[in-house]
Parts: C-alpha cells; sequence; structure tokens
C-alpha cells in the first residue's frame, strides 16, 4: 500500500485511521489556537501605541482636513464649511507660493549636502588610524543639539564673529550680517542646517559602510582598482539602502523643517527666507487663518507623501540594480 | 474543606498567586476577608477624611484649590510676587502660572487652547483686537458684575469694554516712548530736560546729529529681526503724524477710502529715510538681545519702544540710567502728542474651574497692596488706585508731561489692526532696510493688507459698524 508518496508494508485500518485523523485535526486546532492566543498578544502590545498614533497623528490629520474645509478663524466658536475654496485659494496665492519655493530650495539644497557631507565624513571617519570614535562623536554632536539653540547660536556667530570677518575681507553683505541680506539669508539656512545634520547621516553611512565585504575590496584591489573606482564600483553602489534612507529622510525633514530657520532669520529678511512651515504657523496663528493654514498643511503633507514615494521608487530602483 | 467560589479561585490562582496543589483554601479565605477589610476601611477614613476637610474649609470661610494662567515674561514676575503674599492668607491656593515671551505665542497658546477646550482660568496680556474678539465670542467674564473695575483710574477704556460689559483689568499705562541712554548722554555733555528735548523730526534729527558729532556714529538703533523693534518707529509716527492729520485714516482704509500705497503713508518712509542715516548697516538682522546689548554698551544711544521695555534692559544692567522722551516724529512741534494708553490687562475666562477663586485673586492683585507689589516688579505704571509702587526715574520726563498736562495724548493700542497687520508691517520694513524700494514696499503692504481683509470681511464689517467717527 502506497500513501504519501511511501510505501507501507502493513494496511492501516479504518479506526487507526480515524484516531490519526482526529489527532492530527486536534494539533492544528491547538496550533490555531496558539497562533491565535500570539495574534493577541502581539495586538496587545501595539495596541498602547496605535492608540497614540491614532490619538496623536491620525486624528489630527483628520482634524486638520475637516478644517482646512472651513472659514475658521482659531479664535471664533463658529465657522462656514467653504469646502475645497481654501486649496483653490492656495494655488494663485504669491504670498505662499514664495515661502513654497524657499522650501523647495531648501530641501533640494540640504537634501543634496547633507548627504554629500554626511558620505564624505563617513568615509573620512572611516579611514583615519587613529581617534576614530573621537572623530565620529564630535561630527554626531552637532545633530543632538537643539535646533533653536543652534539658531541662535549661529545667529549670533553671524552678527559678531563672521561681522569681523567681512569687515577684514571688506565684503559689505558679511561685514553686515550675512542673515541681514535677502540674497543670502536662505542659503545661511542650508548651511547651517547642514552643519547641524551632517553628522546624524554620516551614522547611517557608517553602518552601511560595516556591512560591506572587505572580500570585495580585496578583489578589487587584485584588480587594480583605484581608490575612486572602488568608492564608485564598490562602496557606493553598496550604500545604496543607506543611501535611499538618507535621501527619504533629509527632504522629508526639510520640507517640515522650522525651529532652525525660525531662530536663525526668522524668515527674514522681509520673506527671504520664510520656509511653508512658517507660511502655515503665520496663516494659522497671526494672520487668525486656520481653516487656510490647515490647507497649506494639508498640502504640506501631500507634497511630502509624493516625494517621498517618488524617491523611494527612483531609490529602491537603484537598490536593485545594484543587487544584480 | 468549605466551598469556594471557582471564579475568585481562578483569579487568585492565575493572578495572584501560581497554582498548587495543595492549597489552603481557609488560609486564601483569611485573606481575602482581611483585603476586603482593609479596603473597606481605606474608602471610609478618605470619604471621611474629604468630609471633614470640606467642612473645615467651609467654617473658616477659605478659598482652595489651583488656577492656571497666562502671563508674559515681565508680568510673570510681578506675578510670583503678588502670589507669593496671597498666598500667606490663602495657604490652599496654587497658581499654575505659564509664560509666553511674545503676543503671537499667547495668540497660538490662546488659539490651541479654544481649539481643544483647554481654555487658562486667567490671562494678563497686552490689549488688542484680538482680546477683543475674545469676548466677543464669549471667552472672558464680565469682571464689571465681579466688582474690581470701581479700582481702576480713570482712562480710555474703549479696549477693555464690550458692548457695556468690561472683560479686562489693565495693570498699567503703556506709552510709547524714545529711549535713552541717558550715561552716555551725560558723558557726551548733553543733558535732556522736559524743556529743551526734541519735540519735532528735525528737533529729534538733529539730537541724532549732535551725538554722531560727538563721536557715536549710529546713535539710532532698529532691532530689524524683531517684530516690536522693526515696528516700533512706525506706528509711533502712524499713531502721531498719520494720525494726527486723519484720526480715522485706518477706518477709511478698511472703508476702501484710503490704501496703504497712499501718500501719508508713503510719507512715512520718506522720514524714515531720515533716521536710517544713523542706524548701523548691520541692523537688518539683529535682534532685541543685541539692540539692548549694544544700548547698554553705549554703541546705541536711542531707540523707540514702549516703556515697559526699561524693566528688560535693567536685568541685564541694573546700574544703567535711561531717559524716556515722548515720541518726536511729526514735523511741527505744536501737533506733538504722547502716545499712551491701558496696556497688560488681566482677563478671567469664562472656563474658569474656579471663578470665585479667580476673581478673589484679581481682586488681590488691584487692591493697593497687590498693585503696589505688582508694579513695584514690573515697574510699570499703575492704574490702580491707592498704589504707591515706585516709578522707574526713567520715565521722569514722561511722567511731567502726563501729569501736567502738557501734550495731548494720542492713544497707544486703541487702534485696531486687522489680525496679521503687524507681521506684515515687519516684512515691509525688513524689505525696506534691507534696500527695496518704497513703491514696492507700499504696494505689498497694500496688498496683503486686502488679503487680509478679504480673508475676514466679518472683522472688517464689525470694525467699521462699532467705530466711532473722529
Amino acid at each position: 500500500m502506497k500513501r504519501n508518496g511511501v510505501k507501507h508494508d502493513f494496511p492501516i485500518s479504518l479506526y487507526e485511521r480515524s484516531i490519526m485523523v482526529s489527532r492530527s485535526d486536534a494539533l492544528i486546532e491547538a496550533s490555531r489556537r496558539a497562533q491565535r492566543k500570539n495574534s493577541l498578544l502581539e495586538f496587545g502590545i501595539l495596541l498602547p501605541a496605535l492608540i497614540f498614533y491614532i490619538a496623536f497623528v491620525i486624528f489630527p490629520l483628520l482634524g486638520g482636513f475637516f478644517y482646512s474645509l472651513t472659514d475658521w478663524n482659531g479664535v471664533s466658536g463658529n465657522f462656514n464649511i467653504v469646502h475645497i475654496q481654501n486649496y483653490g485659494m492656495i494655488l494663485k496665492d504669491r504670498y505662499v507660493l514664495e515661502p513654497l519655493m524657499n522650501t523647495f530650495i531648501y530641501a533640494f539644497a540640504t537634501t543634496i549636502l547633507l548627504n554629500l557631507f554626511g558620505l564624505a565624513m563617513a568615509l573620512g571617519a572611516e579611514r583615519v588610524c587613529f581617534g576614530k570614535n573621537a572623530f565620529r562623536t564630535l561630527f554626531f554632536i552637532p545633530s543632538v543639539l537643539s535646533a533653536i539653540v543652534v539658531g541662535y547660536i549661529f545667529n549670533f556667530l553671524f552678527s559678531s564673529v563672521l561681522s569681523g570677518v567681512g569687515k577684514n575681507l571688506n565684503w559689505p553683505a558679511m561685514a553686515n550680517n550675512l542673515l541681514g541680506d535677502k540674497q543670502y539669508a536662505l542659503a545661511m539656512g542650508i548651511l547651517v542646517a547642514t552643519w547641524k545634520g551632517a553628522g546624524w547621516y554620516m551614522v547611517i553611512y557608517i553602518a552601511g559602510l560595516q556591512g560591506i565585504d572587505q572580500s570585495l575590496y580585496d578583489a578589487a584591489d587584485i584588480d587594480g582598482a583605484t581608490g575612486w573606482k572602488k568608492f564608485r564600483y564598490v562602496t557606493f553602489p553598496l550604500l545604496a539602502p543607506a543611501f535611499t534612507i538618507n535621501m527619504v529622510l533629509a527632504a522629508e525633514r526639510a520640507f517640515k523643517e522650522y525651529d532652525l530657520v525660525f531662530a536663525l532669520t526668522g524668515g527674514g529678511p522681509g520673506r527671504a527666507s520664510e520656509l511653508i512651515s512658517m507660511t502655515i504657523y503665520n496663516e494659522s496663528f497671526t494672520n487668525k487663518r486656520a481653516g487656510y493654514g490647515s490647507a497649506l498643511g494639508i498640502v504640506l503633507f501631500l507634497i511630502i507623501v509624493a516625494i517621498t514615494l517618488f524617491q523611494m521608487k527612483v531609490l529602491r530602483g537603484r537598490e536593485d540594480n545594484a543587487r544584480d | 474543606m468549605k466551598r469556594i467560589d471557582i471564579d475568585t479561585f481562578v483569579i487568585y490562582t492565575v493572578f495572584i498567586k501560581k497554582p498548587h496543589k495543595t492549597y489552603d483554601f481557609k488560609r486564601f479565605r483569611k485573606e481575602r476577608s482581611m483585603k476586603k477589610t482593609l479596603t473597606i476601611l481605606l474608602c471610609a477614613i478618605l470619604v471621611i477624611g474629604t468630609f471633614l476637610g470640606s467642612i473645615s474649609v467651609a467654617t473658616a470661610e477659605e478659598l482652595s484649590g489651583s488656577f492656571h494662567i497666562l502671563a508674559g515674561v515681565t508680568s510673570s514676575l510681578g506675578l510670583k510676587a503678588v502670589f507669593a503674599e496671597y498666598q500667606k492668607t490663602h495657604p490652599n491656593v496654587e497658581m499654575d502660572l505659564v509664560t509666553f515671551e511674545t503676543v503671537t505665542d499667547f495668540e497660538t497658546l490662546m488659539t490651541t487652547a479654544i481649539a481643544s477646550n483647554t481654555m487658562p482660568d486667567m490671562y494678563i496680556h497686552q490689549l488688542s483686537s484680538v482680546t477683543t474678539q475674545y469676548a466677543q465670542e464669549g471667552y472672558l467674564m464680565d469682571l464689571g458684575a465681579a466688582g474690581v473695575m470701581d479700582q481702576l483710574i480713570d482712562g480710555d477704556t474703549s479696549l477693555i469694554k464690550y458692548n457695556d460689559w468690561y472683560f479686562a483689568f489693565p495693570m498699567t499705562t503703556a506709552v510709547s516712548v524714545t529711549l535713552c541712554n541717558k550715561d552716555v548722554l551725560d558723558s557726551l555733555g548733553i543733558e535732556l530736560t522736559v524743556d529743551n528735548y526734541p519735540k519735532s523730526m528735525d528737533e529729534f534729527i538733529a539730537l541724532l546729529q549732535e551725538v554722531r558729532e560727538k563721536g557715536i556714529e549710529y546713535p539710532y538703533g532698529i532691532a530689524g529681526a524683531d517684530a516690536s523693534s522693526c515696528t516700533a518707529w512706525p506706528f509711533q509716527y502712524m499713531y502721531q503724524v498719520i494720525y494726527g492729520k486723519d484720526p480715522n485714516f485706518y477706518a477709511n482704509v478698511l472703508k476702501g477710502e484710503k490704501t496703504w500705497d497712499g501718500e501719508e503713508f508713503r510719507g512715512m518712509f520718506v522720514d524714515y529715510d531720515k533716521i536710517r542715516e544713523y542706524v548701523s548697516l548691520d541692523s537688518t538682522a539683529k535682534n532685541m538681545d543685541s539692540l539692548i546689548g549694544d544700548f547698554i554698551m553705549g554703541k546705541t544711544v536711542f531707540y523707540n519702544h514702549v516703556g515697559t521695555g526699561v524693566k528688560n534692559i535693567h536685568v541685564m544692567d541694573p546700574d544703567i540710567n535711561i531717559l524716556l522722551l515722548p515720541s518726536s516724529f511729526t514735523a511741527d512741534p505744536a501737533d506733538q502728542t504722547i502716545i499712551s494708553g491701558f496696556d497688560e490687562a488681566f482677563s478671567i475666562t469664562t472656563a474658569a474651574a474656579n471663578p470665585e477663586l479667580c476673581v478673589d485673586f484679581l481682586k488681590y492683585c488691584v487692591s493697593p497692596e497687590g498693585s503696589t507689589i505688582f508694579n513695584d516688579v514690573t515697574g510699570y505704571i499703575p492704574t490702580t488706585k491707592g498704589c504707591t509702587s515706585h516709578v522707574d526715574p526713567a520715565y521722569d520726563i514722561v511722567m511731567q508731561v502726563m501729569q501736567a498736562g502738557l501734550l495731548p495724548n494720542s492713544p497707544i493700542l486703541s487702534r485696531q489692526w486687522i489680525a496679521g497687520y503687524k507681521e506684515l508691517l515687519k516684512s515691509g520694513c525688513q524689505n525696506w532696510m534691507a534696500g527695496e524700494s518704497v513703491d514696492s514696499i507700499v504696494t505689498s503692504i497694500s496688498e496683503q493688507h486686502t488679503r487680509l481683509m478679504d480673508a475676514d470681511p466679518e472683522w472688517v464689517q464689525n470694525f467699521l459698524s462699532s467705530y466711532q467717527w473722529k
């Protein structure tokens, strides 16, 4: 007799078969029960976080979306539903489009610079023979400082130390404080953000570098690859996952930036360095247009989601190519 | 073995003790009954304690509990001092004080509090169109009914009243002034008195020139990055010059009969330009602390602000001698006014959990004793009857002018602006300081103001319907 591809020398009686079936049913049932119990336990562990997430993320998001459809001024107990009128106004409001453009410039520049410097610092810190940890710590410290504190410190540096340097260099814009010059204020914000954040991205790149198999470099050495070629054909492709994370996070954070630029320039002079997050705040709280401010918040959210998805698609493709 | 309820047993064995084959049910029952007794005893103690406590509170007729109050930096210092005294007679009262820094911080706190229904019990804040809006929305208590308004001295009550009821009790009269570093002026041999201080734009410019000739290249200071400092001069100019010519200027703007790009407002930048020559070139990005630093070090001798700024300077340098001068931006000395009005006012919200306590504390704050403590700490000019606080000598000239009625009053803050106007004036002034043309600035201010009006037509309508044409 052959059963399940195994030849048995003796037949199994119906009784024995029924016992086996009932036993396997019981085992399956027990395993399901255990699985259900595990799922319940996992859900129970997840529940507090889920409750907080719903209360502090989903609920305000839905609330923000609701208010974006109203003309609420942030003070009154009454408001009217204006449907998508706020969204329509955004498209032709140059006092919103200008800060939005500043935000795109800021996000583009900081994303590039943070990754460039983060990677350079990671490679440098990994290569030094002595004081590797000291360098890593030194580079990482600015990223643990409060953005507000960094903003105020640099504000002071620009108005005193760098102003003195500008006087010596006979460069009036620097001598009179670069933060007060409409041409340079946003650029200075980008530079300070890079100084503050690059260390954080360096850590991710260091983790990526440490995951690269040394034998690949040995093989490249045998093939006579130079330092640049090793970086171009070994290091950089294999850093793809770290690169993806860093690019996505840098862009997302840049679009949400508020505190650093607020402390540094306050969005000025005029609106030269105003980012969209500041416009959202000003419209909501200063101009008493909470409905319009909420609509701007939702638009910013959608921009971030769209850019993140686009980056993920492009960079994941690059990761796949690197793996191939 | 006695019978035992199976649920209790399961709960006990599963959650409290591990199951044991030879479990002693007798001991379990004993323990359980002991716990029950203890729980009942504890509850009884709590109930009796609360009952006795309430009796003692009631018999002593003493208020207890806590109240939540918002206050600015300087007022917080005054409040702490007043509360320390108040607590001596009200040991069971606690004050939950939240300090904010700027007007925008306060309005942000209030907006989020309104949205989440967590308004503070009280606040003390600068009077403005926004606080009037809170009253209109029914968020504030009628202080007239609470019986505290009798303590207020005479003055312009337009910003503390709505529909004939009082929603705020001002603790100070703010004066918009020109602050001078008296020590530097003394060292340069310049003595300013009530007779010879500058009384017109030309006289003020002449004073700036005199100080420059005596060695200080940039005697006038502006903190371009700070909204209050950046807009202090323009607001003072508007109160004195623009409103001097047309007291209904803003109402006319809201009505569409005048615009911000008209000749009057344009003229302000022409006069501001005369002062700009005496302002250091790094002022556009300067913050208030840097300006005060320059003022204390004598790099800057004059700047325009509200007189309450004296307190902030004394925090950094207690020994500095300051002199406050009435603003002097009119062309003709005969047109000069003093810009002053009630400011920093207490309000109690309708959401107050313990209104009796809030009213009681407010009564103490506005009493001669409480207001003296408050104004001594804050350095504010008092507004309460019987207050004997010490006024900073910096106010000497201003007080002489006010007490002798030498200048007509141009009420500060009584001019209500649409929400967001100060911010757009700040942007305009910063752009002007950064080199943008006057044409572009006034056009932009005009456009943005129209944008604010379009966004809140109700406010415009309310303003115009309740406006008393002059």
